[in-house]
C-alpha cells in the first residue's frame, strides 16, 4: 500500500480531520485531558491514556496513516479520533473510530469515515480496508453498514477477545446515498 | 510534528528510533536482560513499545536515542530522557546491547544525552531510576558523576533514586 508522505487535512461539510503529527496541533490539549478519558474504551486509566496516545502518534510516523484528529469546523470542538490503524499484530489496516462522549448520534463518525476512506481510496490506491467489531456492538455495525462494508470472518486478538471482520471495498466505494444518513 | 535531534560522539550516533531497529529491538526484549528495562515483550509488543518511544518525543520534546556505532553501524542500544505516567520527574535511561558492552559506549551515549537535555530541553540536574540488582548500571552512574539520592518505586517496582549533577551552561 501507498501512502503520501505529508501529513494531509481532510475537510467535510461540518468537520476536519487532522493528523496528530500536524504542525502545530496541540497533542496535549486535544487528548491528555482528564475529561476526555471516556473516548479510548479499551484504556480507562490516564496512564495507559497516555502511552495510547503517544503509540497514536508514533504509528503515523511508523506507517505514514493513522488515526486523524476530528474537529467540528464551526466550533473547532474535538470530536473523536478516526483513521486506519495498523500496529504489527492486525491483519489488514483497520478503519476504527472512537468519539467522545456528546458528539454521538450526529452523524459524525459516518462522516469522518467516509472522508478516511475516500482519502485511502482515491488518494492513496488503496483496495480496500476493514472495521474489526464484536457482534454485540450495533452501533458500529450500523456505521459499517452505512459504509457499505460487508461482514465476513472473524480475528481473533490475542489480548481483545473475537471480532468480526467487515470489509470496506473500494469498488462498493462510496456507499450508496440511500444508505448514508448524517 | 516531531523533530527528533541527531546527535554525534567519538564512536556513536545518537538518532531518532527507526523501523529499521525492530529485528534488533525485538530480539532484546526477548532476552533475560531486558527484565529490568519494561521487558520481556513479544513481537508485537516491540512494535507498539517503538511507536509509543517516538510518540513520546512528540508529546514532550524529549525522548530516548537509538544508538548505532558509527564504524559499524551496529544499533547499540538508546539513551535520553524519560517521562510518563508513574515516573516522579523526568529520568536519564540508558540500555546498550550485550555484544557492544565494556567499552564504555554507554558512558559516551549518556553524558552526550545529559548534556544536550541540559542545554535543550530544560531538564538540568536530573535523576535515574536504577534497580537494586543492576550493579553495571551503579557502576556507570558513579562513573558519570551522579550520586545515590534515595530509595524509590517506579510502576510498583522498588529500586534507586540516583541523582546527575547539574551541566554547566555553555560558555
Amino acid at each position: 500500500m501507498k501512502i503520501s508522505t505529508d501529513f494531509p487535512k481532510l475537510e467535510t461539510k461540518r468537520l476536519v480531520l487532522v493528523s496528530p503529527l500536524t504542525y502545530g496541533f496541540d497533542i496535549e490539549a486535544a487528548y491528555l485531558d482528564p475529561d476526555k478519558h471516556s473516548f479510548l474504551d479499551a484504556n480507562p486509566d490516564g496512564d495507559s491514556l497516555w502511552w495510547s496516545i503517544a503509540m497514536i502518534i508514533g504509528h503515523w510516523r511508523l506507517r505514514g496513516f493513522g488515526h486523524f484528529a476530528v474537529m467540528e469546523k464551526e466550533s473547532g470542538a474535538h470530536v473523536g479520533l478516526v483513521g486506519p490503524w495498523f500496529p504489527k499484530g492486525w491483519p489488514e489496516p483497520e478503519l476504527a473510530w472512537h468519539l467522545l462522549s456528546g458528539f454521538e448520534g450526529q452523524g459524525y463518525a459516518t462522516e469522518a469515515a467516509q472522508a478516511v476512506l475516500d482519502w485511502l481510496f482515491n488518494e492513496n490506491g488503496w483496495d480496500g480496508a476493514i472495521s474489526l467489531i464484536e457482534d454485540n456492538n450495533d452501533a458500529s455495525i450500523a456505521l459499517a453498514k452505512r459504509l457499505g462494508a460487508s461482514p465476513e470472518g472473524e480475528f481473533n486478538h490475542r489480548l481483545g477477545g473475537t471480532y468480526r471482520i467487515w470489509r470496506h471495498d473500494r469498488s462498493l466505494f462510496p456507499a450508496p446515498q440511500s444508505e448514508v444518513r448524517s | 510534528m516531531i523533530s527528533i535531534p541527531t546527535l554525534e560522539t567519538d564512536r556513536l550516533i545518537l538518532r531518532a528510533p527507526h523501523a529499521d531497529d525492530l529485528p534488533r529491538l525485538t530480539a532484546f526484549y526477548a532476552t533475560e536482560r531486558s527484565h529490568m528495562v519494561g521487558g520481556p515483550r513479544d513481537e508485537l509488543e516491540t512494535w507498539d513499545a517503538l511507536a509509543k518511544r517516538l510518540g513520546h518525543w512528540a508529546i514532550h520534546g524529549f525522548g530516548l536515542w537509538h544508538l548505532t556505532e558509527r564504524a559499524s553501524g551496529a544499533f547499540a542500544g538508546w539513551t535520553g530522557m524519560i517521562f510518563a505516567p508513574g515516573w516522579h520527574e523526568p529520568e536519564l535511561g540508558w540500555t546498550v546491547m550485550e555484544e557492544v558492552e565494556g567499552k564504555g559506549l554507554a558512558y559516551e551515549a549518556v553524558l552526550s544525552a545529559r548534556a544536550y537535555a541540559a542545554r535543550h530541553q530544560g531538564l538540568n540536574g536530573v535523576m535515574s531510576y536504577i534497580a537494586h540488582a543492576n550493579d553495571r548500571s551503579r557502576a556507570l552512574a558513579t562513573r558519570l558523576g551522579a550520586a545515590y539520592e534515595d530509595e524509590g518505586e517506579l510502576l510498583g517496582k522498588r529500586c534507586q533514586i540516583w541523582r546527575h549533577p547539574r551541566v554547566e551552561e555553555q560558555a
